[in-house]
């Protein structure tokens, strides 16, 4: 029998589990295609179909889905609400899969499986994996134990996930490496940072610079740790583990600054983004907010990003 | 005569600077770039030889948005970015200032400075409301020169309500006032009132603003700007004697620990120099790619991600 092709746009969640996404749809036997890296073509097909008004990585998904589209049997655009009690995903995210559908004239069917762990609790799974079942015509206890072996991000694994991904994103994906040199942590949702177009390639400006640029995902102990510090939980699953690495940074001594790369019309983003400036940094580190938009140039970052490391470098003194 | 020389492309104007080694300024120039960096460059250079053409130059130091593009007509020994090149310039005249508000053309700057040192800065973000080019646009649109529009903006009695958040916004916003009656001087401060709000909202917010508060950049010559935002923040606004070009002033005061110059010679400014782009077919990026050419072909080219196209130190 032909493989179903499971096309996975590289964008948005992606960055954070499309290794866990990839090997849960091989088990359930189907090929999966991803797009590739984004391009100036792509994000170029993502801003042509759509909305001037949405943020920039959803834009750039909605070229990934341009490339994929006529590719694939099925588009995977699973609508993520919620990945814990008590937390959500940002709007644009939740309605993804809907947002897609108006964009483009033909697609290929999108599946699009319910991911809300704050409605369904334990059940979150099997209004997950049902849908899933349906489309793969497989058994609904099949796809469930493909998702306990590879996606059960609910578990008390989360550690070991979060060492998975890291090992996807590869190379920009660097797991704490001080070095002698300038260190400086960067924190932001996963899919601006190791974007290496839409984070006008901030690890490699930042290496070239002479500094040596930092990034991890935080675990559940730093996020408590992290929530303890402020007055209420973040209320964005995502924007939880912005905060948290930004706490676990601005505490460390061998960090020098840190920087936070975000979109510029991202709501949680902003948010957070004061928090972090407010709360965060008692210690006046120094510390820069970055945010991307559709300028072609890499000019504003690069300005940016070096008068940072002459303020750190104290070139002025 | 040695001394040492400051280059700020901006956006808009471009500013050349000759300084002494204890960096006081022997000559200075300031020019619309309309567009075209080489030629506002290599004008300012005849001037400077026709001035002070007897000196010899021992360091270049390049700033502004256009400073990679001036390192290659000039030969630069330092290209610096625009906050450091701000906060130099400002440290070295006024050695106890504590905050810079500086305004160009296309952008601006907030930085706070405390024993010399930088310790926080920041830039408008995405737009440019709240900068030098909005205000040219809207001088024009009142057919005031932008030289007046600060005097005007003082004339008012009841400045009016204009919203700053974008340009778009503030230009309908000042149509409809002027519709309703409003005198030109009112909505003059209103607009001076909306730029600064702007200003504060993007760049301000959180920091501690305090004195000495040097302002420059281009929109300090505007006592209207200043004046609105001493009014918002209840403290004195100093401007220094060289506001304009103080950018330059801090490439050039960095450009004194140069040993051996790379400075093209003064032929700079009669070069004949032409700019050419293309986008590089060779992967789906289709970065733009810049070449400078002279009589004899292409002297420099960038832009380029991956460096295939870059040449002459891209």
């Amino acid at each position: 029998m032909k493989h179903l092709r499971i096309g996975i746009p590289r964008g948005l969640l992606f960055y954070s589990y499309a290794e866990s996404w990839k090997r849960f749809f091989q088990d359930l036997g189907c090929e999966t295609i991803s797009s590739p890296e984004t391009t100036a073509d792509i994000l170029k097909e993502g801003i042509r179909h759509t909305v001037s008004d949405l943020c920039l990585p959803v834009k750039s998904f909605l070229g990934h889905v341009a490339v994929l589209k006529d590719h694939v049997d099925l588009l995977f655009i699973p609508r993520h609400v919620s990945m814990e009690q008590e937390s959500y995903l940002c709007p644009k995210m939740i309605g993804l899969p809907d947002m897609t559908r108006a964009c483009f004239a033909s697609l290929p069917r999108v599946l699009d499986p319910l991911f809300h762990v704050k409605q369904f609790g334990d059940k979150a799974i099997d209004e997950f994996t049902r849908p899933v079942a349906e489309s793969l015509s497989l058994t609904p206890s099949r796809v469930a134990d493909a998702y306990r072996e590879h996606m059960d991000h609910t578990t008390e694994v989360p550690a070991e996930q979060h060492r998975r991904s890291e090992r996807l994103l590869a190379e920009e994906a660097v797991v704490p490496r001080f070095s002698g040199k300038m260190n400086i942590g960067i924190i932001g949702r996963p899919y601006l940072l190791f974007d290496r177009y839409l984070s006008k390639n901030l690890f490699h400006f930042t290496r070239k610079l002479g500094a040596n640029p930092l990034s991890f995902r935080p675990d559940e102990t730093e996020i408590r740790e992290a929530m303890a510090v402020i007055p209420k939980w973040v209320y964005w699953d995502m924007g939880k583990e912005v905060v948290a690495a930004a706490h676990v940074f601005f505490k460390d001594d061998r960090i020098d600054g840190v920087i936070n790369l975000c979109s510029a019309t991202c709501g949680p983003d902003s948010f957070t983004g004061d928090l972090i400036r407010k709360r965060l940094n008692q210690r006046n580190k120094p510390y820069m907010s970055l945010s991307l938009d559709e300028h072609t140039s890499d000019v504003g970052v690069q300005t940016r990003l070096e008068a940072f490391i002459d303020m750190i470098a104290k070139v002025t003194a | 005569m040695k001394a040492f020389l400051g280059i700020d492309v901006g956006s808009v104007t471009t500013k050349v600077v000759l300084i002494d080694d204890a960096g006081t300024v022997l000559w200075h120039s300031y020019g619309k770039t309309q567009g075209q960096p080489i030629r506002a460059l290599q004008s300012a250079f005849a001037a400077l030889r026709r001035d002070m053409g007897d000196t010899e130059i021992q360091g270049v130091g390049t700033t502004g948005s256009g400073r990679k593009l001036a390192d290659y007509v000039v030969g630069a020994d330092v290209v610096k970015n625009e906050i450091t090149a701000h906060a130099l310039s400002a440290i070295h005249l006024i050695p106890n200032v504590r905050t810079i508000v500086e305004i160009g053309g296309q952008d601006s700057k907030l930085i706070l400075i405390r024993n010399r040192v930088v310790t926080d800065f920041s830039m408008n973000t995405v737009c440019a409301a709240g900068t030098g080019s909005f205000l040219e646009h809207q001088a024009v649109r009142l057919g005031i020169s932008i030289e007046e529009l600060g005097n005007h903006a003082l004339a008012a009695s009841s400045p009016a309500r204009v919203a700053g958040r974008c340009t778009v916004f503030a230009e309908s916003d000042m149509i409809h006032k002027q519709q309703m009656g409003h005198n030109l001087e009112d909505i003059v401060a209103g607009l001076c009132d909306a730029l600064v709000r702007n200003y504060l909202n993007n760049l301000a917010r959180g920091k501690d603003i305090s004195a000495p508060v040097i302002f420059q950049g281009g929109v300090a010559a505007n006592p209207g700007i200043k004046a609105a935002f001493e009014r918002e923040l209840g403290q004195e606004f100093i401007v220094p004697v060289y506001y304009p070009i103080m950018g330059a002033i801090g490439a050039a005061l960095i450009a004194r620990t140069t040993k051996k110059t790379r400075f093209r010679g003064w032929q700079v400014a009669e070069q004949q120099l032409s700019t050419s782009s293309f986008y590089c077919p060779d992967c789906p990026n289709s970065c733009g790619v810049i070449e400078i050419n002279n009589r004899n072909g292409v002297i420099a080219r960038w832009g380029d991600s991956c460096g295939k196209w870059g040449i002459l130190g891209g």
